[in-house]
């Protein structure tokens, strides 16, 4: 009898390792093309509370993947992706030392997430590997200085991130609502972590420098159920333009709640991609519409964008996202995509992929100039690794659609305010 | 703003919480075991209303009889063809096995459902609030509360007014006394897991108009869960409805007189001093 309870408990045992192990380690490639493949490993958060963002990120990856392999790969080789799964920055050390580890993988891709990103460099960095960012802000991934560290997509301490938000606020947000920026109260609640602290701190600096009337400056803990507290500071400070650095559920959250309690501000102003993200956009219906969203790629969603000189174009990457999942790509699509091609088109070909000094070299040179990317961004990384022709976006949802709004040259519509008269709302 | 106004939200909040501590303290309260499966359970029963009102669109608060019908044979079948095996071994075996329930149910949504959210959003209720004055309640959670309320004061009367709740509680004070009188106490097992599962199939179509449901969301409730289950007495229902009010109400005034990333130390803060205080619950003895 003790013997069965033994075996049972082993047997539970190995079904808990077996349940955590089916979602990490899976290769996935188009072997259509010839050649020993070229391993590129990626660490995502498939799971969690950020698996949405994760599994979109993925996504784009596949599309790069896909159209890289369907090209005949790089100079014959296929691309194949070993995708691991880490849900929070203690799996990111686990599967980090994992990849660095493989003898096969020269190369880590991955997070969209600071907290998950800021681990898995370090792993990576010290093993002598590549580590690429696509999607994660926090000025520390690229700062620190680590060797071998590269990110495509914007850091927040990138002055195209901290020039965008005034110049939005002045440019586009005054004259709508008819008022100096100065004259209007805001408020800024961030999800305690990485990224929401970083973006928080960011916008503080900014407020700080423009004399914004900041009259709530909160954080809350990223895995809230309820942010009810939250918004009653808001609505007793009279809180007219609402600046929130979210995910996915924290966002929804804000959104509903505002609705339930009749906070009802001139602007909800969302940062993250949390506030991009087709489940948001599936969770607030109707109420989607008007908020606006500042995030690290246009959403080039209406074709109003000019980038069709760029090969694949926009909308051949969109129809293929389309294609492969079902949805039109969001942020984490669109940056994993357009960072993925960035390594696959402008740096392997010139690179042994074997050797990471060669990749570090020929990463160092690429030398895109604006526009000349699906994300319309360019690219030149600096002496730290990170993109300094990385931009920041921002859209406003009209009819159910992320529609750029700035920078104004490449806006699709007018920003409509008070965001209770956008289109569809 | 008024002060009443958070309180008040955060009561609702707390009928949210509370229909997920309900059945995990039924199911302690007769079985004693901790049934770390009972959140992901729930998110099953939270996808399948999810899918019966996007397919054949039953309406979530029916598409949760079903669930809580459904959630409950599994419940009981749990009981039958596992976990009463594990009734008389070591805690830490129970709790393992419970833990490994609940991480295949959740690989098994994750390779069924993927990563994705799926919301509910119902009419007429959607993110409205119904207006008392200068009150406000929100819709679908004043709903979470009432059926909270009303799952955890039935339970009771059920447990203290019906043979069969009766026979649960024998079984629960002594099972081997229970079964000299010709209770069966692996029956009476599998009728607790089984009603359980079933308040967390209920308490599912509640949860999923509020928060889109993923393979984590159970997860996600389980700890403050755990909180409320404790301070509401170990296998007491209406304490743990009482319990989770509190909590709720604790959360939301916390955030709003001081910021909400202070509101789960306070919450644990206030766990603490339970335990010491009375370390038996605010409410002694089950049910």
């Amino acid at each position: 009898m003790k013997l069965t309870r033994i075996a049972l408990a082993a047997g539970a045992v190995a079904l808990l390792a077996g349940a955590t192990a089916c979602s990490s380690g899976t290769p996935s490639s188009d072997t259509t093309t010839g050649g020993d493949p070229i391993t590129i490993g990626v660490i995502l958060p498939l799971s969690g509370n950020l698996g949405g963002l994760g599994k979109q990120m993925l996504d784009g990856y596949q599309v790069a993947v896909d159209v890289v392999n369907g090209d005949g790969g790089i100079d014959g080789r296929p691309v194949e992706l070993k995708v691991s799964d880490a849900p929070t920055p203690e799996d990111a050390v686990g599967v980090a030392q994992q990849l660095a580890n493989d003898p096969d993988v020269q190369i880590v891709m991955g997070t969209n997430s600071s907290s998950i990103a800021i681990p898995a460099s370090e792993v990576v960095s010290r093993a002598g590997k590549i580590y690429w960012e696509t999607g994660a802000a926090a000025a520390d991934i690229t700062e620190r200085g680590l060797p071998g560290v590269f990110r495509t997509s914007p850091s927040v301490a990138l002055p195209a991130y901290a020039d965008a938000t005034p110049d939005f606020l002045n440019d586009a947000v005054a004259p709508a609502l008819g008022v100096p920026v100065t004259d209007l109260r805001m408020g800024l609640i961030y999800a305690e972590d990485d990224f929401g602290t970083a973006t928080a701190k960011t916008f503080r600096d900014i407020a700080d420098r423009e004399g914004y009337d900041l009259v709530v400056d909160t954080p809350y803990a990223a895995n809230a159920q309820d942010l009810s507290g939250t918004i009653g500071q808001l609505i007793d400070a009279d809180v007219q333009i609402l600046v929130a650095v979210s995910n996915i559920t924290d966002a929804i959250l804000i959104a509903q709640q505002s609705d339930e309690l009749g906070f009802s501000p001139e602007l909800i102003f969302g940062n993250g991609s949390g506030w991009t993200a087709k489940d948001t956009i599936d969770a607030l219906g109707p109420e989607i519409n008007g908020i606006v969203v500042g995030d690290a790629v246009p959403l080039n969603i209406d074709g109003s964008l000019p980038n069709a000189d760029v090969s694949p174009s926009y909308d051949e990457f969109a129809d293929a996202y389309r294609g492969l999942t079902g949805n039109d790509p969001g942020t984490p699509g669109t940056n994993g995509y357009f960072g993925a091609m960035v390594l696959f088109q402008d740096v392997l070909p010139d690179a042994d992929p074997a050797d990471p000094q060669s990749i570090s070299a020929a990463a160092s040179d690429v030398d895109i100039p604006d526009g000349g990317t699906v994300a319309m961004m360019g690219v030149k990384f600096d002496e730290t690794g990170q993109n300094e022709r990385a931009k920041w976006f921002i859209h406003q949802f009209q009819n159910g659609k992320p529609v750029p709004v700035y920078p104004l040259e490449l806006a699709g519509a007018d920003l409509v305010l008070p965001m209770s008269d956008a289109p569809g709302r | 703003m008024t002060l009443l106004q958070i309180a008040l939200s955060g009561l609702l909040v707390g009928g949210v919480y509370a229909i997920v501590a309900v059945g995990i303290s039924l199911v302690f309260g007769v079985m004693r075991i901790v049934n770390f499966a009972h959140g992901d359970l729930m998110m099953w029963g939270m996808y399948l209303v999810a899918l019966l009102f996007g397919t054949i669109g039953l309406y979530p608060y029916l598409g949760g009889l079903v669930a809580g019908i459904l959630l409950g044979v599994v419940g009981w079948l749990l009981a039958r063809v596992l976990l009463n095996r594990f009734m008389s071994a070591d805690h830490s075996l129970q709790i393992v096995v419970t833990l490994a329930i609940a991480l295949i149910l959740q690989a098994l949504a994750r390779l069924v459902f993927g990563g994705d959210r799926i919301a509910v959003t119902i009419e007429p209720f959607g993110t409205s609030s119904i207006a008392i004055g200068d009150l406000r309640l929100s819709s679908v959670r004043l709903a979470a509360f009432l059926v909270a309320a009303a799952t955890a004061v039935a339970l009771s009367i059920y447990l203290k007014r019906t043979w069969s709740g009766r026979a649960l509680r024998a079984v629960s004070e002594d099972p081997g006394a229970a079964r000299a009188l010709g209770i069966s106490p692996e029956r009476m097992y599998a009728l607790a897991l089984g009603l359980g599962t079933g308040v967390a199939g209920i308490g599912a179509a509640m949860l999923v108009t509020i928060y889109p449901v993923e393979p984590e969301i159970g997860t996600q409730f389980m700890l403050i869960s755990f909180v409320i289950v404790v301070l509401g007495g170990l296998g007491n229902v209406v304490g743990a409805l009482v319990a989770g009010l509190v909590v709720g109400v604790v959360e939301a005034v916390t955030g709003y007189l001081w910021g909400q990333s202070y509101a789960q130390a306070v919450v644990f803060a206030l766990f603490l001093l339970v335990l010491v205080v009375r370390p038996k619950g605010l409410f002694r003895g089950a049910y």
